[in-house]
């Protein structure tokens, strides 16, 4: 298949928190508006969108975007966890790649202090059975981070580094939840959730929303004289549970990297900056070898280096992550989307990689008995 | 009135519980719980197999937030069976009891109880505990 070369030309965020007197359409009108004046594109030259919302009424996209001006094109409405605002950017990436369209906007929106039925955790599935014994979504990550600590001799105190960097880099960022650094000790002495995962190093329930637009290569030309490339979008389903070696490396996570370093014919050693799902601290360790960050084994010794934090050699979660900035589902993808462009384009203020180059945004989605992991999604953005 | 709580998932044999799998005749692969078809190959027509009760704790957390009705804090892991399937389940144990690699038994256990009617779930215990 032949296909057009895509780029990100406008991205926008709301502020993310909690905010129960917003609506979920006040959210993403600040995000979509904040997009297309980035982009200088008219409502009117939106030719299609995708819109993604896990704690979904009907037809989000059509009733966010209708209200920013943009009717009476294409849309569709994405759902695939906390990876459902990459599924939105991956869709509209293949409209465009594809020809389908010449320019798009995805936009991930979650309010979720207001849903009806998210309260403070995601809810189990009914029929998962796994859920009927306990399971939960913090506990799936405590039993990752148990064999952490069994296979790779990580420590509590590794996790806490985790959320103790997140947050130093969310310090930085004015869109963040909790723009305030913690201490290990503080986030080892926060309320004990599923052990060894305590409360700060989880991620908040967040209201928030983002936007990219997104077009041709070839159309960008008009808008700007720097456009952010796509170099590659990639999405997976996760493999068997039965498949999976160890908690310690998600099959689907290295099958996506792979996928879309082959894609944009790069390796992890050309990456300059990563945005990646850290919904629960311990789970970066496992993305830093899935990603290729370090060898299979090697992530605890990269995490104790600092070559992740801001400032090191590849700085993962520069915005605060979802530990710091906060963790709107489906605009989370969104977000992280947005955060590697600003960075490509040296506009991330006192959290900029210096020189960025080329950037990875990943997002997981979901979890079911029987699955590692519901999706990975990534893209590789690069100027 | 005793009742799983879900069906076709396990059997009561005296305390312990054996697990109602499958294993697939193409492929060999073993199955909890029973599909349709063979997940990894396609094969129809799997064996039924019964799986447990004795496994090695693979990993484990203890639980500090409410879940599925179970009255925090409680112990939760996963279980490697000898037939190489990993089984999630309450596990019945003081938590610094609870070890990579111990050796583990399925049981059932009353998961909720509403007037008369008792739902009947599986957990593990630590084997020799």
């Amino acid at each position: 298949m032949s296909m057009r070369e895509v780029a990100v030309i406008g991205v926008g965020q709301s502020k993310f928190g909690k905010f129960p007197e917003r609506s979920f359409l006040d959210l993403g009108h600040e995000a979509v508006l904040a997009a297309l004046r980035d982009s200088g594109v008219s409502p009117k030259a939106v030719q299609a969108a995708y819109a993604s919302r896990l704690y979904v009424d009907i037809i989000t996209g059509e009733a966010l975007l209708s209200g920013v001006g943009i009717a009476g094109i294409e849309i569709m409405n994405v759902e695939n966890a906390c990876a459902g605002g990459s599924t939105a950017v991956r869709a509209l990436w293949k409209d465009v790649a594809t020809g389908f369209c010449d320019l798009g906007v995805a936009v991930g929106v979650e309010s979720m202090t207001t849903s009806p039925v998210v309260g403070k955790m995601i809810p189990p599935a009914p029929d998962d059975i796994e859920a009927h014994l306990g399971m939960a979504v913090p506990v799936a990550f405590a039993l990752i981070a148990r064999r952490l600590m069994e296979t790779e001799g990580a420590t509590p105190e590794d996790f806490a580094r985790v959320s103790v960097k997140a947050h130093r880099a969310g310090a930085l960022n004015p869109m963040a939840q909790y723009q305030k650094e913690v201490t290990v000790e503080e986030v080892l002495r926060s309320r004990m959730i599923a052990d060894p995962i305590t409360l700060l190093q989880c991620c908040p329930a967040t209201d928030g929303a983002a936007a990219v637009v997104m077009c041709s290569l070839e159309v960008a030309r008009r808008y700007t004289s720097r456009p952010v490339k796509v170099l590659a979008s990639a999405l997976l389903s996760g493999s068997y549970a039965f498949a999976q070696p160890d908690f310690t490396s998600f099959e689907v996570g290295r099958r996506t990297a792979r996928q879309a370093y082959e894609l944009a014919g790069l390796g992890p050693e050309d990456l300059d900056v990563v945005e990646c799902h850290d919904a629960f601290a311990p789970e970066e360790l496992v993305h830093y070898e899935d990603l290729g960050l370090c060898e299979a084994g090697g992530a605890v010794a990269l995490l104790r280096s600092g070559a992740t934090e801001l400032g090191g050699r590849i700085p993962v979660n520069p915005s605060g992550g979802l530990q710091s900035l906060g963790h709107p589902l489906s605009a989370s993808g969104v977000r992280n989307v947005c955060e590697i462009a600003l960075h490509l384009r040296g506009q991330a203020g006192a959290r900029q990689t210096p020189g960025a180059k080329v950037g990875l945004a990943q997002m997981l989605g979901g979890a079911a008995a029987g699955l590692e992991a519901g999706a990975c999604c990534i893209h590789i953005l690069g100027v | 009135m005793r009742a799983p709580f879900k069906a076709g998932l396990f059997r009561e044999d005296g305390d312990t519980v054996r697990f109602l799998g499958a294993r697939c005749p193409a492929c060999g692969q073993v199955h909890y719980p029973r599909p349709r078809a063979c997940l990894a190959c396609g094969a129809e027509g799997l064996a039924e197999v019964e799986l447990g009760p004795s496994g090695e704790l693979f990993s484990f957390s203890v639980v500090h937030m409410p879940a599925a009705g179970l009255k925090p804090p409680f112990a939760v892991g996963y279980a490697t069976l000898p037939e190489g399937v990993r089984i999630f389940a309450p596990v019945d144990a003081p938590p610094d009891a609870l070890r990579v690699g111990a050796p583990v038994e399925a049981r059932s256990f009353v998961l909720r109880r509403e007037g008369e009617a008792e739902t009947i779930a599986y957990r593990f215990v630590l084997r020799g505990a």
